[in-house]
């Protein structure tokens, strides 16, 4: 019987581009079939690299970090809002998918989720 | 040992006035290399690239994405030659994984400090293909003065008239601008250079007019206020990218030669036209600095906006298409709204449309882009705008007796090639 994981919720340190340490909100919910992970961009809270800038490095990262199965892996990229003034700083959040290459992932593609369709993932 | 140090050119833009400005990065750079290398430096902008010239390895240095894939190609007949190559600068550490693609190898990062185990590799004949100092950047203490001797000085000349000097008092960003990628390049920390090294190096500097490059000045009010007290006896005339706006500080900057600022206007309102007046009411004039293609910019908004630069007075208007360059914000949005559809890093020159706007076509964004620039300049011409900040400081230099008459040799040359001249 599969065993149900803790929920996790941290400031995650990731490898940048060109070992840059870097910083991004977590958060990951198991679920019976698969396993939620949200990355959320810090700004300048982040000293390395976007989350966008390396998305499958990251995500190969937290499955590695928290041993989940590539093939199970529901990624959602949150740029939240930053209180600016200036429309393009609104929450945006994104699902991101991967082709699997052995035992890495590439090529993220990206489609954008209104709030109702993150609800309805969590 | 001669280093051949190359900066590559890149095509102007259409119908703007063209300054030659004497390139900052490669000088700053030249002042870290270890003694026994000369320097042999070619800026492609002013002046012709011989590649049989005698040279016993060569450094591209690259500041601008649309200089990318010129200097790929000076690579390539380099590499042809015989010759390694190695590529540095702020547009190699934007496009790396790239570039490492057309190099022998790439530095990554600031140079102070390390540039004495490059050249021992190269001697040794053990060049690392990538030289990552990303992380590692070196104490800010460790910059000196720039190796401005490397300047062709006649090159940056336009009909007698010396052109600013460039130089920083500063590294990083604390901010996180939209379209900018400072952040990633020198680190969201501000390292504020020692006062008394930036005055040692101002004292090198015999050029009156500079143009301070730093990010931003307006990240450390009490170093910020320091450094324009400090420079006051110098009686230089700069002009610089934002300052803060507080009476204080702008009554040192006036006091310590603020010539111009540029000041980004995203939005009509009020504290944008207040800060303008207050910056003018120093003495202190403004060259807007205008994005366009915002996604929360319509049609409307953006004539609205011009009306509004016009409203408020500013010296000079710089307008601008959002570019997504990499490692900035707009391009991870716009990379995932999938809305970027030309990748030819010639056309990442803040002139072309390269992406999908939100509001608009790509053709249109690019007829308002080009009716900005000529309804701002419709009644006075660029060039007419230019001369008039031009002869504010020139009175005050006549004032303060710093004033130092156009090389009259120079007179009917700009930027090295002969002009025309109208005397009437």
């Amino acid at each position: 019987m599969k065993t149900q994981k803790k929920d996790i919720d941290i400031i995650f340190n990731f490898n940048g581009l060109w070992d840059l340490p870097s910083k991004c909100g977590l958060k990951i919910y198991y679920k019976l079939n698969s396993t939620i992970v949200i990355v959320t961009e810090l700004y300048k809270e982040n000293p390395g690299t976007s989350i966008t800038d390396v998305s499958a490095s990251l995500a190969m990262q937290i499955c590695e970090k928290y041993n989940i199965d590539l093939s199970e892996i529901v990624y959602i990229e949150s740029s939240p809002e930053s209180n600016s003034k200036l429309s393009f700083y609104r929450e945006k959040n994104y699902k991101v998918n991967f082709e699997i290459d052995g035992d890495k992932l590439i090529n993220p593609t990206y489609k954008e989720l209104s709030k109702d369709d993150l609800l309805n993932i969590l | 040992m001669i280093f051949k140090l190359i900066y590559p050119k890149w095509k102007k833009l259409e119908g703007q006035t063209t300054f030659n400005l004497p390139p900052h990065g490669p000088v700053v750079m030249a002042a870290s290399l270890p003694s026994y290398v000369e320097v042999s430096f070619v800026d492609e902008n002013v002046e012709e690239l011989n590649y049989d010239d005698e040279c016993d390895f060569v450094g591209i240095s690259m500041m601008l994405s649309t200089q990318v894939k010129r200097a790929w190609e000076i690579a390539k007949e380099y590499r042809k030659r015989g010759k390694k190559v190695i590529f540095g600068g702020i547009s190699t550490m934007l496009h790396a994984e790239e570039t490492i693609e057309y190099a022998d190898s790439i530095f990554l990062g600031e140079s102070e400090g390390k540039m004495e185990e490059v050249f021992n590799d190269f001697r040794k004949g053990s060049l690392k293909k990538v030289y990552n100092h990303m992380n590692n950047r070196p104490p800010i203490e460790l910059v000196g003065p720039a190796r401005r001797d490397l300047l062709k000085r006649d090159l940056y000349n336009h009909k007698g008239v010396q052109m600013v000097d460039l130089f920083h008092a500063s590294r990083g960003c604390r901010f996180s601008c939209y379209p900018c990628a400072v952040a990633y390049l020198g680190g969201r920390q501000f390292r504020p250079r020692p006062i008394d090294k930036v005055l040692e190096e101002l004292e090198t500097i015999e050029n009156n007019r500079l143009f301070i490059v730093d990010n931003s000045l307006a990240q450390s009010t009490e170093w910020e206020m320091d450094l324009f007290r400090n420079m006051i006896p110098m009686k230089k005339k700069w002009m610089s990218h934002t300052i803060e706006d507080d009476p204080k500080v702008l009554d040192l900057a006036a006091q310590a030669g603020a010539w111009y600022v540029y000041q980004a206007v995203f939005d009509t309102s009020d504290y944008i036209k207040e800060r303008i007046k207050r910056y003018h009411d120093h003495g202190i004039g403004v060259e807007g600095t205008i994005l366009l293609g915002l996604d929360n910019q319509s049609e409307d908004d953006i004539k609205r906006l011009i009306d509004f630069l016009l409203e408020i007075d500013l010296d000079l208007a710089e307008f601008t298409v959002l570019t997504p360059f990499p490692h900035t914000k707009v391009y991870d949005d716009l990379k995932r709204q999938n809305r970027i559809f030309d990748t030819d890093w010639n056309n990442y020159n803040a002139d072309t449309v390269v992406y999908q706007p939100a509001q608009m076509s790509p053709e249109r964004l690019h007829e308002l882009y080009r009716y900005a620039w000529d309804t701002f300049y419709k009644d006075e011409t660029q060039e007419q705008k230019m001369f008039k900040l031009f002869t504010k400081v020139v009175m005050r230099e006549m004032e303060d007796n710093t004033y130092k008459p156009r090389n009259r040799k120079l007179a009917d040359q700009s930027f090295g090639k002969k002009v025309h001249r109208n005397i009437n």
